[in-house]
């Protein structure tokens, strides 16, 4: 028996397809609705709120604002210090506005009522005399130090590091050629389906939240530093979310208003983002990366030298300090160059704070280091394989540490390139679209290579019981929401214990059901979370041979277990699953039960991905076809792997060519669901997806590496290719818009 | 006289919106009588209303739901074709009309199957937003709208009622009962748009219906959708067409007349100048396949 390998169907399902899920929203609990007043402006000092005509409004209970509500909210939002060395940034202090605005929809006073259409009717009534002073809306603008957005700071900087590796200047000057580069993504939205909402519930002693996290564990220890409570008097419940991306792995001022406001009332209070309000809870990416590099004559890449220009909006986000972080480390992806400098700078500016979103800082490095690929195949007239061959780090210099101290670990990055031609028929799509662009189509084939990493430790939790009747529940500190890795650690517990999966139970997300965690991002749940859960399953049979061995009369050593039977190897006797488990609850043993705090490090998945797009009259582009051919370890789940290939690259095509959080001059979000084009089924490609079957496995005990990020982290450099392909035009910003193909169609 | 019954007044309908009291007339003599009376909004199909009220745009006292009156939902045929307001964009889609299949092609690129489910015609061009779909065809077809109110009954040309971006020339208690569209036969017709995602509002939108007679062009309606204030009738592309053959040059000299008097917004959805080349590009197209067709 064995179900590692196979496409088990997702255990929990049917609720999802048949609309019985519960996500925050859907609790009923008899809680207050809060409603926010947002400013319009992008700078502004808050002369007065005029809460009156407000509160004399019948359900309304009352209105907060940063005087009342940051008594209670201590200390600020920060980053994520798990990931992100504080030290070198430039942090101002976040919490909800008091007498300044930072961004137009930045809240500014909180309305609590009986229910939400009078708390929304409430919060228009309020009226905010405010006195607008300089914004600076642009990083361009926001470089010149001008205009500060936040006075104490002294710059608009957040920070400023340089990562040097060899020499190159030195390396430049040696080059065969020489090019300049400005390469970049613009400002997007997630959108998970399910937008932010928080219940917060405050007894006077203990805390409860019910939250739309990726996060809980962290959510509790943040919220425990920022309002000042013990963290085992806060519980922390995820219930289903939907959907993620990385968008909800931050706090937001909001949220902290929802639980300030349940502690100064004594009484629940919830909220939930409207979709106006999700759009600006999270805006990502936004970097540009301008520089020159050298390569020789062979093709092969020598040097890269430039700058990193990273936008963080108003505030530094829990997530955001991770891209100036890590996209510099990451650029020189799996290639051998060994001499660059990136001025890595983080910027802010009077606009809605970013933070990271599915890829996290490897898809902004992977845009730069292909766009790097491609350029040098253009400039020598090369194949973009033959580029990719003359650069990838050989499997005789594997382990490899890359030029700034990165370890990636295993892999064959050449015969991978070499097989993924092959598999997804690249040779032969290139010369089909050649021929019907002579027929007068605009069809182009694009490929880009990635090297990711993923699998973040430090370290993640799980518990393995044992039932009395027998059952298995696993407790994992990783957080699905919506992946479906549930499925796949009940694969890898089921095989651990012989077991048939239906005995298997996963849960998650609740901070006192589940004693440690922390959390699903970074492609790292089934290796991380996966490992820890079979390492505590390890440990709970041990603790049933034990108990089989007291029964029998044994020496542990002479017990055997198979199939869900435990055999006495000398006498041949033998005690079923059922009645082990019985046994471990009969008073005399300690229960069936182990769990374990994992460590667990980076680890690098790879892979080779492909387009087919084919462009309009009009400059429109549809992607027809995305294939993907990946290195990701083991495969537990194929299905469950490919969903991700294709989710993540349905939202490459939204980053690739559709997705553009438009702020206008006056820095206010300038897009609604109507003119923010998130790719719908009619725009998904038809995808192809296939995993290495000489797979390089992950130092984790699953041998598993990570998948969830894989087809953003790469695919907006593919699909950008093949739209290069199509037109002969050259585009280095994301998205490529339909005007700026036709310019380049002519 | 038809007496309100007042049991069926006061349902309030309570989301994100403001409130807003709802009231559901069982005829169209009902809802005129209302609207007389009271500041009130007609409600169609909702599908742009609702989003209003969400956003808090409009805050009417009520609304009239004309939505499900059966009087105001049909397709009537005969030289002229006359098609009540409250009818689907579903069944327009759905029913091929000799001499108007232009309003099929048309009908079924409005939004996404949902709207067109709910959608009405009379409420996408009483709504008038200047990237709909209809208000082009109308215009190219020169359709008359039949307004009535609890005074009577007024007709008004398409070329008129439309006045600018959701303005039409309605006055308060006026509904729109009825779209008469005169039928086209032996023309070729075609609806085109140019959306940025399948669903959307038209970046650029074009009616084209075209008469030829051994292969000059007899007569020609060209209006554009989504690049004005209004829809756009290119009466130059027009002339530039009329008694030509449909040769290269001639198609290419009417593109570039077809922007002649149009001013395209620039937006999110594109530049100005784009949707001009998308308006070129389109006739071009268009005209393209009727000549190789003819
Ligand atoms: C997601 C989405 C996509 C869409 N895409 C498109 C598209 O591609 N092309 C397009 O053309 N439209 C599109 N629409 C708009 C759609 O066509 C609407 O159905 C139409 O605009 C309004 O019709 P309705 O019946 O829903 O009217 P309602 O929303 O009920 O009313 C609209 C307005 O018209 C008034 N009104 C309605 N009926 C009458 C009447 N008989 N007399 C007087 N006033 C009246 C109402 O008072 C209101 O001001 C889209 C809408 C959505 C939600």
């Amino acid at each position: 028996m064995s179900y590692s390998g196979k496409s088990v169907k997702r255990l929990y399902d049917d609720k999802f397809v048949t609309g019985r899920s519960t996500y925050v929203d859907d609790l009923k609990i008899n809680a207050l609705y809060a409603a926010f007043v947002r400013s319009n402006y992008a700078h502004a000092v808050i002369k007065r709120v005029h809460k009156e005509d407000a509160l004399k409004m019948s359900g309304v209970v009352t209105v907060y604002t940063g005087e009342e509500l940051n008594r209670v909210i201590k200390e600020g939002i920060g980053p994520w210090t798990t990931y992100i060395d504080p030290r070198p940034w430039k942090i101002p202090k976040w919490r909800f506005a008091q007498g300044e605005v930072k961004y137009a929809g930045e809240p500014v006073a909180v309305v609590l009522a009986t229910d939400k259409y009078r708390a929304r009717d409430a919060a228009e009534a309020i009226t905010v005399d405010y006195e607008p002073v300089d914004a600076v809306v642009s990083m361009e603008e926001a470089k010149k130090d001008k205009v500060l957005v936040h006075k104490e700071l002294g710059t608009n900087y957040g920070y400023k590091n340089d990562f040097v590796a060899g020499n190159p200047e030195k390396a430049l000057e040696s080059a065969d050629h020489r090019k300049k580069v400005e390469i970049g993504n613009r400002r997007l939205i997630p959108s998970p389906m399910e937008p932010r909402g928080i219940v917060a519930s405050y007894d006077g002693s203990n805390l409860s939240v019910w939250y739309s996290t990726q996060i809980p564990h962290f959510a509790r220890a943040e919220f425990s530093r920022i309002f000042g409570i013990p963290q085992s008097r806060i519980r922390v419940v995820m219930p289903d979310v939907g959907g993620g991306f990385g968008s909800k792995a931050h706090i937001i001022p909001e949220e902290l208003a929802v639980i300030a406001s349940s502690m100064m009332l004594g009484k629940p209070v919830r909220w939930t983002a409207t979709r106006t309000e999700e759009m600006m809870a999270t805006n990502s990416r936004h970097n540009v990366f301008r520089g020159e590099i050298g390569f020789n004559n062979d093709g092969t890449l020598v040097a890269i030298n430039g700058t990193l220009e990273v936008e963080l909006g108003a505030y530094l986000t829990y997530t955001e300090g991770i891209q100036p972080t890590i996209i510099p480390l990451m650029i020189p992806g799996p290639y051998r160059v060994r001499d660059l400098k990136i001025e890595s700078r983080a910027i802010y500016t009077n606009t809605i704070p970013i933070t990271m979103y599915r890829g996290a800082s490897r898809p902004e490095a992977t845009f730069i280091i292909e766009r790097l690929m491609s350029t040098v195949a253009d400039e020598l007239k090369l194949d973009d394989v033959t580029v990719r061959e003359r650069n990838l780090v050989r499997e005789d210099q594997m382990p490899y540490t890359n030029p700034f101290g990165l370890k990636y670990d295993t892999g064959d990055y050449l015969t991978l390139l070499r097989e993924g031609v092959k598999i997804l028929e690249y040779n032969s799509m290139k010369e089909w679209a050649r021929k019907e662009r002579e027929k007068g189509k605009r069809v182009g084939v694009g490929l880009a290579y990635y090297l990711e990493i993923c699998g973040f430790g430090p370290w993640e939790y799980a518990e393995t019981r044992v039932t009395e009747d027998g059952g298995v529940i696993v407790a994992i500190g990783g957080t699905p929401h919506g992946q479906g890795t549930e499925t796949a650690i009940a694969q890898l517990v089921a095989d651990e214990l012989q077991v048939p999966i239906e005995r298997v139970k996963v849960i998650w997300g609740d901070s006192d059901a589940i004693p440690a965690g922390t959390g699903t991002y970074g492609s790292r749940t089934v290796s991380i979370a996966g490992s820890a859960a079979v390492t505590a399953s390890r440990q709970v049979l041990e603790k049933m041979r034990r108990v089989a061995a007291r029964a029998m009369k044994a020496d542990v050593e002479e017990i055997e277990y198979k199939n869900g039977e435990f055999v006495h190897k000398r006498e041949g006797k033998k005690m079923r699953w059922e009645e082990v488990s019985r046994l471990g609850y009969s008073g005399k043993e300690p229960g069936l039960s182990a769990s374990v705090t994992l460590e667990g490090d980076v680890t690098f998945p790879y892979g080779i991905h492909m387009a087919i797009v084919e462009v309009d009259e009009y400059g429109m582009a549809r992607v027809k076809e995305y294939r993907a051919y990946d290195d990701i370890g083991r495969v537990i789940n194929p299905a469950l792997a490919e969903g991700q290939i294709h989710g993540g690259g349905t939202q490459a095509v939204g980053q690739a060519l559709y997705e553009l959080a438009v702020i206008n001059e006056n820095g206010q979000l300038a897009v609604t669901y109507a003119d923010y084009y998130v790719p719908t089924a009619v725009e998904s490609p038809k995808f192809k997806s296939y995993f290495a079957e000489k797979y390089h496995p992950s130092p984790y005990l699953t041998k598993t590496k990570g998948v969830g990020e894989a087809a953003l982290i790469v695919g907006p450099a593919v699909i950008v290719r093949a739209l290069e392909d199509a037109t002969g035009g050259k585009f280095d910003f994301t998205p490529v818009i339909p005007e700026e193909i036709l310019k380049k169609m002519k | 006289m038809v007496r309100i019954p007042f049991k069926r007044l006061f349902l309030i309908i309570k989301m994100y919106p403001p409130q807003v009291g709802y009231f559901r007339p069982e005829s169209l003599g009902e809802a005129l009588e209302f609207l007389e009376r009271e500041e009130a909004k007609v409600l169609a199909g909702g599908q742009s209303l609702i989003p209003m009220l969400k956003l808090r745009v409009l805050r009417p006292k009520y609304l009239v739901d004309i939505g499900g009156l059966k009087e105001l939902s049909y397709i009537k045929e005969g030289d002229t074709i006359s098609i009540g307001a409250t009818t689907r964009h579903f069944e327009l889609a759905s029913r091929r009309i000799r001499g108007l299949e232009i309003l099929q092609e048309a009908a079924s690129k409005v939004g996404d199957v949902q709207v067109r489910n709910v959608g009405t015609i009379g409420g996408s061009v009483c709504n008038a937003d200047p990237a709909a779909d209809y208000p082009a065809v109308l215009t190219a077809l020169d359709a008359t709208m039949k307004v009535r109110s609890k005074k009577g009954t007024r007709e008004v040309k398409a070329h008129d009622f439309f006045k600018g971006p959701f303005s039409v020339d309605l006055n308060p208690g006026e509904v729109l009962e009825e779209i008469r569209i005169p039928r086209l036969e032996g023309y070729r017709q075609t609806y085109r748009k140019v959306v940025r995602r399948a669903g959307d509002f038209a970046l650029a939108g074009l009616a084209l219906a075209i008469k030829l007679d051994s292969g000059v062009v007899k007569d020609v309606r060209i209006a554009f959708t989504g690049v004005s204030q209004g829809p756009h009738r290119a009466k130059e592309a027009e002339k530039v067409l009329r008694d030509s053959k449909l040769t290269k040059d001639v198609i290419k000299r009417a593109s570039e007349a077809s922007t002649s008097g149009a001013n395209p917004p620039s937006d999110s959805r594109g530049s100005s100048w784009y949707r001009l080349e998308v308006m070129k590009r389109l006739l071009q197209t268009s005209l393209e396949v009727m000549a190789n067709e003819s």
